[in-house]
């Protein structure tokens, strides 16, 4: 008996956290008027095929110029941060030098500084020397992880010494083993900083809606924010169906990367209760 | 001994040199905007000015009072949701915990701007479902009206984070020695007893971390209520950060706004701070 | 003696000659002055649609001027380039076009420059508020291109299903409003827009009054004014009785309520035809335009919402043809009548007027009404003008809040005008404005 109880629980709770998926997809098979109807169930495939290619056609196809951009702001993004931090973390794990306490705290604590305090100065900063409306406004900024330095010294720290050690005996010098021994062994906390990066970068609408203006440097949810402000203008009205379907397919890529990379992303709490 | 100085500066180098550029130069550079009067291309010295404008604009308060609701009333909700679907995926009755699991995490995979959206959608009253459905039975009602726009909040954060703290709860709970639910069985607990008086005192560090990763996000609630303003009225300053937006890119006033995003994040870092010392010293705890 | 009688009757007639074509400007033969300069490229930044026709017709006009005609996306955008390239001191175009309401804020940061020594001679061409809006004593910041003088526009069948007339009193109008409310709570004949501020300020100005001018310098700021406070209390009380809707303009529910005629009547500017054309496409036939009521039918008067000029920006390095180029658009007979036909757009300029006639034909989504006439009526009524504040956007923005407020009953709607009075002068305080006057 309280196995359906449970049971019947969870179902709901799925259907809850399904739902909206559900809603996009067969909102995408209707147009404007369907839409305004209200209704739960789908209508038809045509209707379907034709959003989607109104989607990609829309604007002569800036759909797919914000997804290229979003593709390369999140893996150019991704992949700097990335490198950063491995950079950083391997000099904190590996090697005693004057400062380095002092430093290591300063990290963290500029760390928990949140991005609100310091993104109004870098848009007049990036102002100031003509950097506004470029694809360098939203990757450089990427060359400072903090967190990721932090993240990366406890991964590097897990590494046993010996190894190194090894290393050095047998005379490699210290950026050859950075590259050759040291990044390998620590592959899997690289890709999954990677995949935090890239997707806080593809998600992230504040840095965009302030550095950019020209709509062909738009990643893809800046775009969709911006069809959905020009709704109501004359000619513009049907565009609903437009951002329904462009949602589902900026939605897509990380499903698929969640999907892809489950157990590069399972997260686990350092520390575990023995 | 000099020669391992060097080589660690070799690899920190370029990393410094981005964290100093784009962390802490912008965080100096605010505090010495924040000093200056702004309009349009002008900016004069005005001191403290711009603090105090800050610390007796009631605007600016007005704007915690959202995530305020959002830490007292929906985190809370939220935790002990996750915290319950949790314990019934670990409670061995279901034949896929894995897969419900995937369902529950699906809506961390979408942009909060696109969840914005979408829910925002939902609860029009042109696009929406539900109200044609409450309609039939005779219930009329308005989801954006500004009294409800709270709740429409706590149901659009809670969608898009249970799945989330479910999944750093749930993979908790997976650590905890099956040793341990099985003695509580061998002494005579039911199940139920097990997951209230056992499993959960266990999930107190977990939970307090995640309580304090909410309170930064709530006090940065920004994408969603954007969304939200296309579709309905939503106030200048309903969050802290849609006020510091709004005083720069809609009233043009740069250094005021500085100011105002200087002063959120050292409230959001005093909050942080305080937070995280407290779940250290837990965690601490749990380690003796 | 005949002879005198004879010399007198042609002097009369002579005189009356010259007084009736002075009395009659033909502004369809103006004489526009001469370009002397060598070939220019003009860098234009607009948000107009469809505006290449008049631009050929210019380029006809003038040969050696070229116009490159670029859409930087809507007002917000431009604005917001205007100002960073004010900033930083180039990048600026050479025209642009900036709404009267924002006007006074790019003149007080520079962006805009004086052209009244190349045009000031042509103020004529345009109705008296229209060049009032454009200028600052003997300066002139731009050229006036359109306009938004306010009408109503309501749903006949829904009118004639519930026995409503158009009303032609303010007071009737609050009647038929109660009326309607009380046969149907569904259906309302005019909504307050809590985030359209220039609406409520239109209202206002048809009464003969204003928050806010400028004169001599010094702003002056006085939104509690008797004529502001009976205003928002007439608007306040209809809102609390459930007569008047309050709406969030342009919003998704917004345009459902028009589509679906639960909105059957509101007030917007004579630009608003277009617009509503698309967003109610499933009742055309049943809407229709009419003058606004009157709060003293013997002397009706209009207010304004919206509307343009062209600028000539201080960093452009061909300021007279700019200027020209500004001029002869906006009030160039031919050229008016495609902004008008091809960008949909209601111009200012005078001759616009007497090209209505041609140009109004039976209109089929207002079910065959000749609309121009009425539209050109209300266009007439527009009186009188004020300054405008430099801090429009934050005018704006207090009005959403204090009237979402009031429509919630959080406040009083005297507290609405009492309050943005208070917040907009520490506002512009802030801004670092020393010359505020408080009152008219």
């Amino acid at each position: 008996m309280k196995k359906i109880g449970l049971f019947i629980i969870i179902i709901i709770a799925s259907v809850y956290f399904i739902f909206p998926f559900y809603w996009v997809i067969e909102s995408m098979t209707k147009d404007t008027s369907q839409l305004f109807l209200g209704t739960f169930f789908p209508e038809s495939l045509s209707q379907l095929i034709s959003n989607i290619s109104k989607t990609f056609s829309y604007e002569n196809g800036i759909y797919w110029m914000w997804f290229l951009n979003s593709l390369l702001y999140s893996s150019a993004g991704g992949l700097i941060g990335t490198f950063m931090a491995s950079l950083g973390g391997f000099a904190f794990s590996r090697y005693k030098f004057l400062g380095k306490r002092v430093l290591f705290i300063l990290i963290l604590g500029f760390s928990m500084v949140p991005g609100v305090a310091s993104i109004i100065p870098l848009f007049v900063m990036f102002k100031n020397v003509s950097l506004l409306d470029t694809y360098w406004a939203i990757i450089i900024p990427t060359f400072s992880n903090v967190f990721g330095i932090y993240l990366m010294t406890l991964y590097w720290n897990q590494v046993p010494q010996d190894i190194f050690d090894a290393a050095k005996i047998d005379g490699a010098n210290d950026v050859r083993i950075f590259f050759q021994i040291g990044l390998p062994l620590v592959f899997s906390a690289f890709i999954t900083l990677f995949l935090l990066g890239f997707i806080g970068i593809w998600n992230n609408y504040f840095l965009a809606l302030i550095m950019l203006r020209s709509s062909n440097k738009f990643p893809l949810i800046l775009g969709l924010s911006n069809i959905n402000s020009l709704i109501g203008l004359p000619g513009q009205s049907s565009l609903y169906p437009v951002i329904i379907t462009g949602s589902f397919f900026s939605i897509l890529p990380l499903i698929l990367i969640f999907f892809a990379f489950q157990k590069f992303l399972t997260p686990k709490i350092v520390g575990s209760i023995k | 001994m000099n020669k391992r100085i060097s080589k660690a500066w070799l690899f920190l180098i370029l990393p410094l040199i981005g964290i100093a550029i784009f962390t802490i130069l912008p965080l100096f550079y605010g505090v010495y905007l924040s000093f200056f009067g702004q309009r349009g291309p002008r900016m004069w010295y005005v001191g403290f000015y711009n603090y105090i404008t800050v610390l007796t604009d009631p605007s600016f308060w007005g704007g915690f009072g959202l995530p305020i609701f959002i830490l007292l009333v929906q985190v809370p909700i939220m935790l002990i949701i996750a915290v319950i679907l949790s314990l019934i995926l670990d409670s061995g009755r279901l034949k896929y915990p894995s897969l419900y699991r995937t369902f529950f995490f699906m809506p961390y995979a979408v942009p909060t701007v696109v969840s914005g959206l979408i829910w925002g959608y939902m609860f029009s009253s042109a696009l929406s479902p539900f109200v044609p459905l409450l309609k039939a039975i005779g219930i009329n009602v308005n989801f954006l009206s500004s009294g409800s726009l709270p709740w429409v909040m706590l149901n659009i954060m809670t969608w898009e984070w249970a799945g989330y703290n479910l999944v750093l709860i749930y993979s908790t709970l997976l650590s905890i020695p099956k040793e341990i639910s099985e003695q509580a069985k061998i002494d005579g607990a039911n199940d139920f007893q097990t997951a209230l008086y056992i499993k959960v005192p266990l999930l107190k560090t977990t939970l307090l971390i995640l309580f304090v990763f909410s309170i930064i996000g709530s006090l940065q609630i920004f994408n969603e209520p954007m969304m939200l303003s296309g579709i309905t009225n939503i106030p200048p300053n309903f969050t802290p950060s849609m006020y510091v937006y709004n005083q720069a890119f809609s009233y043009g006033s740069f250094t005021y706004a500085t100011t105002s995003a200087i002063i959120l994040g050292i409230i959001i870092f005093i909050f942080s701070f305080f937070f995280l010392r407290l779940s250290m010293k837990q965690m601490e705890e749990n380690i003796q | 003696m005949k002879k005198i009688q004879v010399l007198v009757v042609v002097a009369f007639v002579v005189l009356s000659i010259v007084a009736f074509s002075q009395a009659s400007v033909n502004y369809a033969n103006v004489v526009f002055p001469k370009y002397t300069g060598g070939p220019v490229t003009l860098t234009v930044w607009s948000w107009v649609p469809n505006i290449q026709k008049s631009i050929d017709l210019f380029e006809q006009a003038y040969p050696n001027i070229k116009i490159n005609y670029v859409n930087v996306g809507g007002a917000a955008p431009t604005y917001s380039k205007l100002l960073s390239s004010t900033t930083s001191g180039a990048g600026l175009p050479d025209v642009t076009q900036i709404e009267y309401t924002f006007l006074p804020q790019f003149i007080d940061y520079g962006t805009v420059m004086d052209i009244s020594k190349w045009v000031s001679q042509y103020k004529d061409l345009f109705p008296t508020w229209a060049w009032e809006s454009v200028s600052r004593g003997n300066k002139v910041y731009g050229i006036p291109q359109d306009g938004g003088a306010l009408v109503y526009f309501y749903r006949k069948d829904i009118f004639d299903k519930y026995g409503l007339t158009v009303p032609k009193t303010w007071d009737e109008f609050a009647q038929e409003a109660i009326d309607i409310h009380s046969k149907d709570p569904n259906v309302y004949i005019a909504d307050l827009e809590e985030n359209y501020f220039m609406l409520f300020d239109a209202l206002v100005w048809q009464d003969g009054g204003t928050m806010f001018n400028y004169k001599n310098g010094n702003y002056y700021i006085d939104f509690t004014n008797p004529i502001a406070m009976k205003l928002i209390n007439f608007w306040g009380n209809l809102v609390d009785k459930g007569a008047v809707l309050p709406t969030f303009a342009w919003s998704t529910d917004w345009y459902n309520f028009l589509a679906t005629g639960k909105i059957a009547g509101f007030i917007s500017g004579a630009w608003m035809p277009t617009f509503l054309t698309s967003i109610a496409e499933s009742s055309s036939g049943s809407w229709r335009v009419a003058l606004l009521p009157q709060w003293n039918p013997e002397e009706p008067q209009n207010g304004n919402v919206g509307g343009s000029a062209f600028c000539v920006t201080t960093q452009s390095k061909h300021p007279e043809a700019a200027a020209l180029f500004a001029l002869w658009i906006n009030s160039e007979s031919n050229s008016v009548k495609d902004l008008y036909t091809e960008s949909q757009l209601w111009p200012v300029a005078n001759v616009f007027s007497d090209e209505i006639n041609e140009l109004d034909t039976p209109n089929a989504f207002f079910g065959g009404q000749k609309i121009m006439s009425t539209l050109n009526q209300a266009s007439q009524q527009v009186k009188f003008y004020f300054g405008w504040l430099p801090v429009m956007n934050y005018v704006q923005s207090e009005f959403q809040t204090q009237v979402t407020n009031a429509a919630n009953k959080k406040e009083s709607w005297e507290d609405v005008l009492t309050n943005m009075q208070s917040k907009v002068i520490t506002f512009m305080k802030t801004q670092g404005y020393n010359n505020i006057i408080v009152g008219q």
